[in-house]
């Protein structure tokens, strides 16, 4: 996700994204200025010049002498006064001439990038390796000390750090989506550098340069202190060189002499790294940390046979009352009703009222919900993104980070297992419930081979020792299919997969009498789901295990829960057994819901592909690629025509996305030709490639430059290809932002990407994507980050829009069902080339290769639909 | 990353190109100085050379050589260890400095080590209490120490811990005059270098806690400690176990960015505690204007930062056993 704090314009500077003041950059501003105007004015209003024996040696501080004199009689406090215009001179001149330096080489690196990056850095690394103070003194020694002399060997050897930092930067803001999509767009260096780099490296300029003269300042300070300082030009380190020389230890002249001058190195120092550390404070991820404890439901363990049947009310939410103060609508505050709770099943889980909130105020997650787990049982919560399901999950193992909070709700676990009467729900996790958490894959620890984490499960909640703790975990890796030989492994080197086998292994091997599932299909393809699903009804079955598996995949979870609880907005809608809620359900909210679950069904609208003798729209002529040790891409052709819209399908991994990006020039291929419009990429300009070649890109959050409101997103390829006048421009863009259904055109035109939702900036990059009237679209996994519904909309949309337009479309897409109803015709990529190409009707009817096959049933599995009947109806019977 | 033959090759080719600048910087600087290179060389009396013996001497030393020569020659014996002669001592300079190198090692590498171990496990303690007292109170303290010139807390030691309470000695790497042998002499140098070690390590501190703290706390907002937590994992545990190692990456190449200027900062302990390190050598060469000694110090010193860095990338792998190479990030 890109990163709003250093692009946004520079009254950040000041504050926090959150909006408070930081502290840390004020303080710091505020100390600089105060010292730079004891530099500027101070000499002025020394009491005694530098020269004059004013005082008695080594008197101690009197109203005279505000600091005391120093050997020779000098007025201490009238040294330091004069000593803070020297210090800050150098400080500021050679941090400002490294600075530029730094920055010149830094932005130069990272933009040009090739042979003279390399070179660039080459000599950064050098000069980083070089240990400034020596190198200051042998120049001092040999050049004759003075002040050019040092700020010029400081400026050399502080350039290094700067230059490094910078170029990291610029690195990083190249490699975001919303540059690429620009880049893709046929920006040139020029327009990528004004536009994306220079705002965000402004902030790091800023910390660094107040870096460079916090280490300037305590360099010259050193300097003048070993004696090769300016005799000429006094500074805060001269004052210590004379405190040195003269012993001023022996006398207790050192207190009024010695700590002085340190101090005011020290606070002047202080204040630069302060504005550092203010800027820099914020600049990276905003993810919050775990260690942060936030408010949790009240948690009971109690026996099970204080579980009382629930008669009436299981999954009832219980009323609170006047929450929203309208219970009269069907949409309202009212106990979703359960008129299928089996009255012999006890509750082996119960959550009561249960209310999150994220922020403060902010926004409430999750309303009042109530549910109970039966024992035996497979639970499915299910509701779109935003729904809160996956906070109760969070909620009820008090895994909520900040902002989220629970601001009430019991949770009763009834269990009789003897294990931590004491210490609540953070005794339990992991023992009596297990949790897989979303996105498995990425749940274990990447430094700690994979059986090693799961022993670390056992040994946590039982006193046995290392090797019977060793044999059940072995135990439990094998009984969730994964392989001896990967059980030693690190987490990197088996597949994602087997990555979160492991950790459902690891939610298993205390045996819960609980295993809360979060999210257990997303981001996986076709295959696994099915695989993962059939993991987790094994387990189930096998020790009766009660499971709640929350998800937005309406199809995953019919095919293996008991009961489903719909969740939107918060609030539970409604409760029923899995049979009764897919063929009678009562909230129309369901209905929707199951109305999106696209049977995969033979697209019996689809028109023959028109022939034609034009040249085809896109052509992949023995493509092959590899990244590093993986060869994604081995000898893959395909073809599209004019006027055609091509689903690309294929395994996550299979390299969909790269065939894609090669079209706009993104990546290019090692060997074979990507031919657009005849014509190979290589030979168009990346300006006319732009114009007629558009790239969607699959993330709506990170496509979109978060900086500009959406009028300058929508006309960036008219600003891009100078295309018509300013006027003209912004008319183009408001047809556009119509046309995608963003009305009033105006009122979108104005807002910023972050103040929309997911749905609304992929509108956004289509409107973006018509603007430049290309006649080729590549639409990468466009909806794959939305909801069911959602997806429907927006792909219906899509094709209609291309259909209107007569634009050739490349719709890359794992998604089987998608796929089969939209497009004319599919191609499937496997193991790095195309193993089937043709019409959807024929490829359905009768698929050649294997890979389709399985792909095209694991699809029809998923939805439940028959597959026989299904072909034989293919013909639109 | 794990490196393969070919890598390995390429670092120290890398590394033989810092060299070669290290010395190339050194050779020129004499020459770039105002005044009669023969002044760097010989010192004072070439003033009072004569227009015959100037010449002998110039043909001696090779200076009337063309510049690309006189670098070659300069290389070669530099890389036989030939660094010319002290105008001080008048001892080979290689001499000189190897019996002072050890105690700059001594010092430079325990403030080191003593810095980074510190400054991780603070940093990983301030992380988890990200915004709270401690975190604060941890963080002010030690960017105020890092604010402070090293000499200046070195004094301030000397005289608090020294002069006036006199816990430890003010000066020296020895006590001069006991006849210390075996472990009594190790406890009398451990106990002459708390003081310095301390001062140095302080400074050095603040760097490596602000990269700790940093990379402990996008450690802790990762999934995998998420998970961690699920498995009923203690606090303590999570930090130390899991979130720590993982955060070591960065902080060891800060580690060894640092090890240049933690090298230059010996030079003002050394002088301030009087320690017989290099760091001390280059301070007194300068003042006497000892040229051949002042270069070759600064050579030894810049090939010993150049040898911790081969040293520290060597160990490298052992701190992210993933394989290097491109991992294609975010590409389905």
């Amino acid at each position: 996700m890109s990163d709003d704090g250093t692009l946004d314009r520079t009254g950040r500077l000041l504050r926090t994204p959150e909006g408070d003041i930081e502290w840390f950059t004020v303080i710091g501003g505020v100390g600089i200025l105060l010292f730079l105007c004891i530099g500027i004015f101070g000499p002025t209003f020394a009491p005694y010049p530098n020269e004059r024996l004013v005082g008695e040696p080594f008197s101690p501080p009197s109203a005279d002498h505000l600091l005391g004199t120093d050997d020779a009689g000098r007025d201490i406090f009238s040294l330091l006064l004069i000593g803070t215009r020297v210090s800050l001179f150098v400080g500021l001149v050679a941090g400002t001439a490294a600075i530029l330096l730094g920055t010149l080489v830094g932005v130069t690196a990272g933009v040009v990038g090739g042979r003279v990056e390399s070179a660039l850095m080459r000599v950064v690394d050098i000069v980083l390796t070089i240990p400034f103070l020596p190198l200051i003194i042998v120049v001092a020694a040999l050049m004759g000390p003075g002040l050019w002399t040092t700020i010029g060997v400081l400026a050399a050897v502080m350039w290094a750090r700067p230059a490094r930092e910078l170029r990291a930067e610029v690195l990083k803001v190249r490699r975001e989506d919303f540059v690429e999509a620009a880049t893709a767009m046929g920006a040139s260096a020029r327009h990528v550098a004004v536009r994306y780099v220079v705002p965000a490296v402004l902030l790091i300029v800023i910390a660094q340069y107040a870096r460079a003269v916090s280490m300037s300042i305590l360099l010259e300070a050193a300097l003048s202190f070993l004696g090769l300082g300016d005799p000429t030009q006094p500074s805060w380190g001269s004052i210590l060189f004379w405190a040195q020389q003269r012993s001023a230890f022996l006398t207790g002249a050192w207190v009024w002499w010695v700590i002085p001058p340190g101090l005011a190195i020290t606070v002047s120092v202080l204040s630069f790294i302060f504005v550092t550390l203010g800027v820099e404070r914020h600049s990276g991820a905003t993810r919050r940390s775990i260690a942060t404890d936030v408010p949790s439901a009240d948690f009971e363990i109690l026996s099970r046979s204080q579980a009382t049947s629930v008669a009436d009310g299981a999954g009832v939410g219980a009323d609170s009352g006047g929450r929203d103060g309208d219970a009269s609508t069907t949409l309202g505050h009212e106990p979703a009703p359960d008129r299928d709770s089996d009255s012999d099943r006890t509750p082996v889980l119960e959550v009561d009222d249960l209310t999150v909130a994220y922020g403060n105020p902010g926004t409430v997650a999750v309303d009042g919900v109530s549910i109970a787990l039966q024992s035996g049982e497979t639970l499915g919560v299910v509701g779109e993104s935003g729904s809160g399901k996956s906070s109760v999950a969070l909620a009820v193992l008090d895994l909520l980070r900040e902002p989220g909070r629970v601001i009430e709700g019991r949770v009763r676990l009834y269990t009789d297992r003897d294990s931590g009467e004491s210490g609540g729900i953070a005794a339990i996790r992991g023992d009596e419930i297990g949790f897989v958490p979303q996105e498995a894959m990425n749940a274990l620890d990447p430094r700690i081979r994979i059986v090693d984490q799961v022993i670390e499960a056992v040994e946590v909640h039982c006193d046995c020792d290392r090797s019977t703790a060793a044999e059940r975990a072995h135990e439990q890796l094998a009984a969730v299919g994964l392989p001896k030989e990967s059980h030693d492994r690190y987490p990197f080197e088996v597949s994602g997969g087997m990555r979160q086998r492991a950790v459902v292994a690891t939610a298993l091997v205390n045996d819960p009498s609980v295993l809360i599932v979060d999210e257990p299909t997303t981001g996986l393809d076709v295959v696994t789901t099915v695989n993962t699903l059939e993991l987790l009804e094994e387990a189930g079955a096998r020790r009766n295990l009660s499971t709640i598996v929350v998800s937005h995949d309406l199809a995953a979870v019919t095919s293996i829960a008991d009961r489903i609880a719909v969740m939107s907005e918060g609030r539970i809608l409604e409760v029923g057994t899995t049979d009764r809620l897919q063929t009678d359900p009562d909230h129309p909210y369901t209905e929707e819901l199951l109305a999106c679950q696209t049977p995969v069904q033979s697209a019996d609208s689809a028109p023959d592909p028109t022939p034609t003798d034009a040249d085809p729209s896109l052509v992949y002529d023995g493509v092959s690629k590899r990244f590093g040790d993986e060869q994604v891409l081995d000898d893959a052709s395909f073809t599209i025509d004019r006027g055609q819209s091509v689903a690309l399908l294929g395994e996550s991994g299979a390299g969909k996305s790269t065939l894609g990006q090669m079209a706009v020039d993104l990546v290019s291929p090692d060997e074979g030709v990507v031919r657009v419009d005849g014509r190979p990429v290589a030979e168009w300009s990346r300006r006319t490639l732009g114009q007629a070649v558009h790239y969607v890109f699959q993330d709506p959050y990170s496509s979109l430059a978060p900086n500009r409101p959406v009028e300058e997103v929508v006309t960036e390829p008219l600003d891009i290809h100078d295309v018509g006048s300013r006027d003209e421009r912004v008319r183009r863009a408001h047809d556009a932002l119509a046309a995608v259904d963003l009305t009033p055109a105006d009122s979108y035109a104005g807002r910023y990407p972050a103040e929309l939702s997911g749905g609304e900036r992929q509108r956004v990059a289509f409107a973006r994507a018509l603007v430049s009237e290309p006649s080729l679209l590549i639409a990468d996994e466009p909806t794959s980050m939305l909801d069911a519904p959602l997806q429907r909309e927006l792909l219906d949309l899509l094709y209609d829009l291309v259909a209107d337009r007569d634009i050739t479309l490349l719709h890359i897409t794992h998604d089987i069902a998608q796929a089969v109803t939209y497009a004319e015709e599919l191609a499937v990529l496997h193991e790095g080339a195309i193993v089937e190409q043709g019409a959807v009707a024929s490829v359905f009817q009768s698929p050649e290769h294997e890979q389709t096959r399985t792909l095209l049933s694991a699809a029809t599995e998923l939805s439940g639909a028959d597959v026989d009947r299904l072909l034989v109806d293919g013909d639109g019977n | 990353m794990r490196h393969s033959p070919r890598q390995f090759g390429q670092r120290v080719l890398e590394y033989g190109l810092t060299f070669l600048a290290a010395v190339g910087i050194n050779f020129l600087l004499p020459h770039l100085a105002p005044g009669d290179p023969l002044l760097y060389v010989i010192g004072p009396e070439a003033t009072e050379l004569g227009p015959a013996e100037r010449a002998e001497e110039l043909a001696r030393f090779g200076l009337d050589e063309p510049l690309h020569v006189q670098f070659v020659d300069y290389l070669v014996a530099a890389v036989q260890g030939d660094l010319g002669t002290s105008l001080t001592f008048g001892q080979p300079v290689t001499e000189v400095l190897l019996t002072r190198l050890p105690w700059t090692l001594l010092l430079v590498g325990s403030a080191l080590v003593l810095a980074a171990v510190l400054g991780t496990i603070l940093g990983a303690i301030s992380a988890w209490h990200e915004g709270d007292r401690t975190d604060v109170g941890l963080m002010g303290t030690i960017v105020l120490a890092m604010s402070a010139p090293g000499f200046w807390l070195g004094m301030l030691f000397i005289a608090i811990f020294a002069t006036w309470l006199g816990w430890f000695p003010s000066s020296g790497i020895r006590s001069a005059d006991t006849g210390l042998s075996g472990i009594g002499a190790v406890l009398d140098i451990a106990w002459h270098l708390v003081l310095p070690v301390t001062a140095l390590a302080l400074v050095r501190l603040g760097s490596i806690y602000l990269i700790a703290r940093n990379t402990v706390l996008s450690t802790l907002a990762e999934d995998f400690l998420l998970f961690s937590r699920a498995k009923g994992l203690s606090d303590r545990r999570i930090l130390y176990t899991h979130a720590v190692p993982n955060s070591l990456l960065p902080v060891y190449t800060r580690f060894i960015l640092q090890m240049g200027v933690a090298i230059g900062g010996a030079v003002v302990i050394e002088t301030v505690f009087s320690i017989p390190g290099i760091g001390r050598v280059i301070f007194d060469a300068a003042l006497e204007r000892d040229y051949p000694l002042l270069q070759g110090a600064f050579l030894v010193l810049t090939v010993t930062v150049i040898g911790a860095n081969l040293v520290a990338d060597l160990t490298y792998p052992y701190f992210d056993p993933r394989t290097g190479a491109d991992q294609r990030e975010g590409r389905r």
